[in-house]
């Protein structure tokens, strides 16, 4: 079967490890048995040249062998996959000239030289010729923000400044295609910000497709309008952030303050209030009481000076529809 | 109600070390391997019969024994390293005695968990190439009491190498030569019992021969009272002046450490 | 190539970063062969020469074989590394890489502080040599480091059988180490001087006694180990070190695929 040439796609894409268990020591030589999980079962999904999509679920659910059998590190079990035309695990070194990788947990830069001299390795290895790289690496480095840094090796870095490096070591090569493994793990706000920033220039300006893996849905709903969420190897959803969100999202929280005083009316129907300091919350379900009449009933209770509508955590929208979709 | 905490520290490393029995067969494996090598090079060798069976007897011993050499403690090490040690440093108890005892019962859980099977493994080699009984039945007893001395003072050395390694922060360079050291002058390259005379009687009392070297000499000729207590003599002095070294240098980082924060 | 040298280069770099304790290891590696060298003069201080060959010959035969070692860990340390790097996962990141997983492991790292090693073997090479009063010609220079070549592949295989283990499991390494380090252990005396199994082992499975102490013999123009051999035939034997890498390169494909096919 004949793949479209551009972007990632996969079809039926199958995995599953199995592990040899048994006893410990010299007994564990004798009497195992395998035992087989699930890495990936069946998965089939298109992603087109210059999509941001993002891989969410749970620990273990088949996001990291995802990643692995695309970048060609695992041989898939059954299934086809593409990326820009290529079989990544018929093709590594091929494949591997396309694609950027970066694992949050593992640095792939050497850890004690400067990190200049890990690009010029870089470099050699990706066979860039040199003029092409000097302008690569300037861009780079005044995008990231490395200037200062290209004298130091990696171990003396913060974490920040060493996901930065990593970054940069993984777009050298002008990748079409990024994979990033849980990159903001361990990072703070401001390094996650700028981290958002790039990613996001970098998709626009050289059209680059960016698969992202990430715990963090901040980071997810700052760069992936589009998610595949996976769990026991399966793909579970495949569609926009905020539409699977809403699913989940039954629950509306009104805040406001008034001036003086409020008499309230009698509450519609399955509405709460609470009262928290000189504040009001309110909390309802929008399937059930219409958004226009709570708002009514609001302003006949007195002069509002300050209204914020919040909505539920985004973190706790995730543990419930893991809880919905039996992934806890 | 201190000495409890002791033993339960003594028990839990003795725990910790034996889960590593996979790794202690290929180390025994290994360790066999280049027993053998010796025994058959000096099969070669020496002529004389008696001379090599003690030889090779000598050679099976500190192959025996050789894991005791190096600290089982390498977790610790890397506490020191990654600066986790103010944790340790929490505890109500002696810092140096604590890492005397994880030391000792590491080192007794890896030869015991050495000793059988290398023993069984030796039956496989022919009559002429296998360990010899001691002597008689004191010589094992002077051997085993020797040997206990002989074991913390090694692990003096290794506690030494671990308070300078909580100066320096070095790891590889002064643990790896320290051993090398230990292997060579303590007999476990080549016996000491073979060198020329002129060397061997300055060698027999050096600190490294104080650890596996004198209890061996043990195992091959019975002592008489007065020998046996010259030699265990010697081991002591040793045993003491090192385990002062330890526990000053010890004390010292200690204090270091409480001032410093780390 | 341009990949090869840079490499080399940044594994000096990174040599050059920890330059006291860069020192201190290589004294310790001077230490360790110097143990041995010692253990070896003292046999022949105590027993004279070791069976028919004589103090200075023996101390070449050690040389010889110490040179060799050395500088094949020196080249390959990666291997030597590789258990590590499948635990933490960095090999990982060596296959999304353009390039051959083998050549990216063995220049992973190089040992530079072998160079004390060197120091010591190069030093009873020499002492050796003179005190043979040894005639060297073109001929014997280039069978040497023919044959230290050869010698070289072969142990440089070994560790790569020592780095395919790692494929299966990461814990029982220590006993690959019986071929390597034991085989210098061994090696470091001419093979005649062992009898059964131990000869045949390092002769016709690692076959160290033909690719190194056999044209050694020769160089030392002693006819005795090659049991009426013409001495101009072991100049083919150093060919067997790279073939005996070629096979295990072999296996340790496999051990690639059976990776990521299994992804441990």
């Amino acid at each position: 079967m004949q793949l479209p040439e551009s972007g990632i796609h996969v079809q039926g894409l199958t995995k599953r490890y199995r592990r040899s268990e048994g006893g410990k020591g010299l007994l564990g030589l004798f009497g195992r048995k395998t035992v087989q999980t699930d890495g990936l079962i069946d998965a089939n999904f298109g992603i087109r040249r210059g999509e941001i999509v993002g891989l969410l679920g749970p620990n273990g659910a088949g996001k990291s062998t995802t990643v692995k059998l695309l970048t060609g590190i695992l041989t898939p079990d059954g299934g086809d996959c593409t990326v820009e035309g290529i079989v990544p695990w018929k093709q590594r070194k091929r494949n591997a000239v396309q694609i950027g990788v970066v694992f949050g947990q593992r640095m792939q830069l050497w850890w004690d030289v400067p990190i200049l001299d890990s690009f010029r390795l870089l470099r050699d290895i990706y066979a860039i010729p040199g003029e092409r790289w000097k302008k690569r690496l300037d861009e780079l480095t005044e995008a990231l923000d490395l200037g200062e840094l290209l004298s130091v090796p990696i171990r003396q870095m913060s974490l920040g400044q060493r996901m930065r490096a990593e970054l940069c070591g993984s777009l050298l090569h002008e990748p079409s295609t990024l994979f990033l493994d849980e990159p903001t793990i361990g990072l703070d706000a401001v390094s996650k910000l700028r981290l958002r920033e790039f990613l996001k220039s970098e998709n626009e300006k050289r059209g680059t497709t960016v698969l992202l893996t990430t715990h963090d849905m901040a980071d997810m709903q700052a760069l992936c309008p589009r998610v595949l969420v996976l769990g026991h190897g399966r793909l579970l959803y495949d569609g926009a952030l905020n539409t699977l969100l809403r699913r989940y999202d039954s629950q509306h929280r009104v805040r406001c303050s008034f001036a003086g005083e409020p008499a309230f009316g009698e509450a519609p129907r399955g509405l709460t209030v609470k009262a928290q300091e000189s504040e009001w919350e309110i909390v309802f379900q929008p399937d059930q009481i219409p958004v226009d009449e709570v708002l009514r009933w609001l302003l006949a209770a007195g002069q509002v000076r300050e209204m914020t509508l919040t909505e539920q955590p985004v973190d706790e929208l995730v543990a419930e529809m893991y809880a919905d979709l039996h992934l806890t | 109600m201190r000495l409890k905490a002791y033993w339960t520290a003594f028990a839990v490393q003795a725990k910790q070390i034996s889960r590593y029995r996979a790794a202690a067969f290929g180390g025994m494996v290994t360790q066999a391997f280049f027993g053998t090598m010796l025994v058959a090079l000096y099969d070669t060798l020496i002529g004389d019969r008696t001379l090599f069976r003690e030889t090779v007897t000598y050679v099976w011993i500190q192959q025996i024994f050789f894991r005791a050499f190096f600290t089982s403690d390498t977790e610790f090490n890397e506490q020191i390293i990654q600066g986790a040690v103010c944790y340790t440093l929490l505890r109500p108890v002696d810092l140096h005695l604590w890492c005397v005892i994880r030391e000792m019962a590491g080192k007794i859980v890896n030869v015991l968990m050495r000793l059988v099977p290398m023993v069984l493994l030796l039956f496989l080699l022919p009559e002429a190439w296998r360990i010899r009984p001691p002597e008689s039945t004191l010589g094992l007893v002077q051997f085993t009491v020797s040997l206990g001395v002989g074991f913390l003072s090694i692990a003096q050395i290794n506690l030494i190498v671990s308070a300078v390694l909580m100066r320096t922060m070095d790891n590889k360079g002064i643990t790896a030569m320290i051993n090398l050291i230990m292997m060579i002058l303590g007999g476990n390259i080549i016996p000491l019992t073979i060198v020329p005379e002129r060397i061997q009687t300055l060698l027999r009392y050096q600190p490294f021969a104080q650890m596996l070297d004198a209890p061996i000499r043990m195992y091959l000729h019975t002592m008489s009272a007065p020998e046996w207590l010259l030699s265990l003599g010697i081991q002591l002095f040793w045993l003491a002046a090192m385990g002062c070294l330890s526990r000053g240098l010890w004390s010292r980082n200690i204090r270091r450490i409480e001032l410093q924060g780390g | 190539m341009r990949y090869v040298v840079q490499a080399v280069r940044m594994n000096l770099r990174r040599a050059a970063q920890y330059r006291s304790s860069f020192l201190l290891q290589t004294i310790a590696q001077l230490i360790m062969t110097g143990g041995d060298l010692w253990a070896v003069l003292m046999l022949l201080e105590r027993f004279g020469g070791m069976g028919h060959w004589g103090r200075y010959e023996i101390l070449f035969f050690f040389g010889a074989m110490h040179l060799v070692f050395s500088f094949t860990e020196i080249a390959d340390r990666g291997l030597g590394r590789f258990s590590s790097m499948i635990r933490t996962g960095s090999f990982d990141t060596v296959l999304v890489r353009p390039r051959g997983a083998l050549l990216q492991v063995m220049l992973a790292e190089m040992d530079p502080r072998r160079i004390g090693s060197i120091l010591v073997a190069l030093t009873s090479l020499i002492v050796a040599s003179r005190g043979l009063a040894l005639r060297w010609t073109a001929a014997k220079i280039l069978l040497l480091l023919w044959s230290a070549m050869g010698t070289g592949c072969l142990m440089m295989g070994l560790f790569l059988l020592e780095a395919v283990v790692c494929f299966f499991s990461v814990q029982s390494i220590e006993i690959v180490n019986v071929l390597t380090y034991g085989g210098r252990q061994v090696c470091q005396y001419p093979m005649d001087l062992y009898t059964g199994w131990i000869r045949t082992l390092f002769t016709a499975v690692v076959p160290i006694a033909l690719c190194l102490q056999m044209p050694v013999s020769v160089i030392l123009e002693r006819q005795e180990m090659l049991a009426g051999m013409q001495p101009g035939w072991v100049w083919a034997f150093p060919l067997l070190g790279p073939c005996v890498f070629g096979l295990i390169a072999l296996i340790w494909m496999a051990g690639v695929r059976h990776y990521r096919s299994t992804g441990t």
